[in-house]
C-alpha cells in the first residue's frame, strides 16, 4: 500500500513537471513580467527537488536492484541532463528532459 | 552605444595605471565617476566592457568565466608592459576578477582594491526561493531563469536609486536582470578564485558594505583571512548597499582608495633599484 501511494505521488509530481516545463517553453517566454516568470521557474525548481526526493524514496521500497538503479538514474536525470546542456541546444535538452520524465512515469506505472 | 572609457594623461607619461572591472550585467558606466576621480588625481584609468556585456549583450548567455579571466589577464599584461605600477580594482564580479589577476600575477600587481567582492550570493535581497538555486544551476532551469533586477538596485540612497532605476529602464547602463547562466559562471569563477587566494601577496584594500543586498560580508572576510598579503585592510561600510561607488559613503570610498593607491605607488617608486 505504501509503495502504491509513493508511486502515485511520484507520478503526480512527474506529471506536474511535464506540464510546467512545457508551459514555460511554449507560453511563458511571451510574458514580459520577469518577476512572474522567475517565480514560475522557481516553482519548477521546487518540483524537481520533490521529483528527485520522491525517486530516491520509491527506489528504497521498490523490489529488484535493477529497478532501483533505473529509478535512481531517472531521478538523477535533471542533473545529468543539466551537466551536458548548453544554451545553444536548450530546446533539444528540454525535450530530452521531458522524455526522461515521461519515461519515468511509464516505468513507475509498469514496474 | 559604447560605455567603455580610457582616461590617459596625454601631457606626461604617467607611471601609474588602474584597471577597473565592472560588475555582472553592469557596464563601465558604473565605474565612470570613480574612474574620473582617480584620473583627476593623476592615475591613468582603463575600463572596458567584459565579454558578454556592453554591445555584445546577447553573449551573456554563452559567455564563460574563462572568457572573463582571459579578458582580465590580457588587459593586465597589456598595461603592465606600459606602466611601472598597475593597480586593479573592480566591483562585484570585477572584484573577483581583480583577485584572479592578483593570484596569477602575484609579483607584478602593485595592489588590488576589490569592492563588494561577490564570492557567495547570500545577500538579504535574494528572493525566498534562493535555497533552490543549486537545483536551478545544476539543471536545464539555468537557461529558463533570469533573476530580475529589483529594488533596491544595490543602492541605499533613495535619490540615487531613482536615477539608476531610470537609467536601467533605458538599458544604456546595464541589464535589467541577471541570467542564471551568468550567475552559474560567476559561481564557477568564485570557486576557481577561492582555491588560490593564498597566492595573493600584493597590498589589498577590501571594501564591503555591512548591508550589502547581494553578497554578505562573508565574501570579504573569506578573502581577508585567506590571502597572504602582509598589507591588507578590510573596510566595512555601515550606510551603503552593494553599489558602494554610488551610495551614501561614496566619497569615503573614493578617498580610501586614493589613499591606498598613493601610498603604494609612492612606496613602489621609492624602492631601491637592485642591480
Amino acid at each position: 500500500m505504501l509503495l502504491i501511494t509513493l508511486k502515485i505521488i511520484f507520478f503526480v509530481i512527474s506529471l506536474w513537471l511535464v506540464l510546467t516545463i512545457s508551459a514555460k517553453k511554449i507560453f511563458l517566454h511571451k510574458i514580459a513580467d520577469n518577476v512572474q516568470i522567475s517565480e514560475f521557474v522557481a516553482f519548477i525548481g521546487l518540483l524537481i527537488m520533490l521529483y528527485v526526493i520522491c525517486a530516491i524514496i520509491v527506489a528504497i521500497f521498490i523490489p529488484s536492484y535493477i529497478n532501483k538503479i533505473i529509478l535512481l538514474l531517472l531521478g538523477a536525470s535533471p542533473f545529468i541532463i543539466g551537466k551536458f546542456a548548453t544554451f545553444e541546444k536548450e530546446n533539444l535538452f528540454s525535450i530530452i528532459q521531458l522524455l526522461s520524465i515521461i519515461l519515468g512515469m511509464a516505468f513507475i506505472t509498469l514496474c | 552605444m559604447s560605455v567603455d572609457f580610457i582616461f590617459i594623461h596625454e601631457d606626461c607619461k604617467a607611471k601609474n595605471a588602474v584597471i577597473l572591472f565592472h560588475g555582472m550585467t553592469g557596464s563601465p558606466f558604473e565605474l565612470k565617476k570613480y574612474g574620473q576621480f582617480l584620473f583627476s588625481k593623476g592615475y591613468d584609468v582603463y575600463a572596458e566592457s567584459l565579454p558578454g556585456h556592453g554591445e555584445r549583450v546577447s553573449e551573456i548567455y554563452t559567455v564563460t568565466y574563462q572568457d572573463w579571466l582571459n579578458h582580465a589577464y590580457s588587459r593586465f599584461e597589456d598595461l603592465n608592459s606600459k606602466y611601472e605600477n598597475v593597480f586593479v580594482s573592480g566591483l562585484c564580479l570585477g572584484a573577483v576578477l581583480a583577485l584572479a589577476v592578483a593570484e596569477k600575477y602575484s609579483n607584478e600587481v602593485k595592489g588590488i582594491v576589490p569592492l563588494s567582492t561577490t564570492l557567495f550570493l547570500d545577500g538579504w535581497r535574494l528572493p525566498w526561493y534562493s535555497f533552490l538555486m543549486p537545483i536551478a544551476l545544476s539543471t536545464i532551469l539555468r537557461f529558463y531563469y533570469n533573476y530580475p533586477e529589483c529594488e533596491p538596485h544595490g543602492i541605499k540612497n533613495e535619490k540615487v536609486r531613482g536615477i539608476v532605476k531610470k537609467l536601467l529602464q533605458k538599458g544604456d547602463v546595464g541589464m535589467n536582470d541577471f541570467p542564471m547562466t551568468a550567475i552559474y559562471e560567476l559561481l564557477k569563477l568564485s570557486k576557481f578564485v577561492r582555491k588560490s587566494l593564498n597566492k595573493i601577496v600584493c597590498p589589498t584594500l577590501l571594501i564591503h558594505s555591512k548591508e550589502d543586498d547581494l553578497t554578505s560580508v562573508k565574501s570579504a572576510n573569506v578573502v581577508y583571512n585567506k590571502i597572504s598579503s602582509d598589507e591588507r585592510e578590510l573596510i566595512i561600510l555601515n550606510n551603503s548597499y552593494h553599489m558602494v561607488l554610488y551610495d551614501n559613503e561614496k566619497e569615503f570610498v573614493y578617498e580610501k582608495v586614493l589613499g591606498f593607491l598613493n601610498e603604494h605607488s609612492k612606496l613602489v617608486a621609492e624602492e631601491p633599484v637592485c642591480c
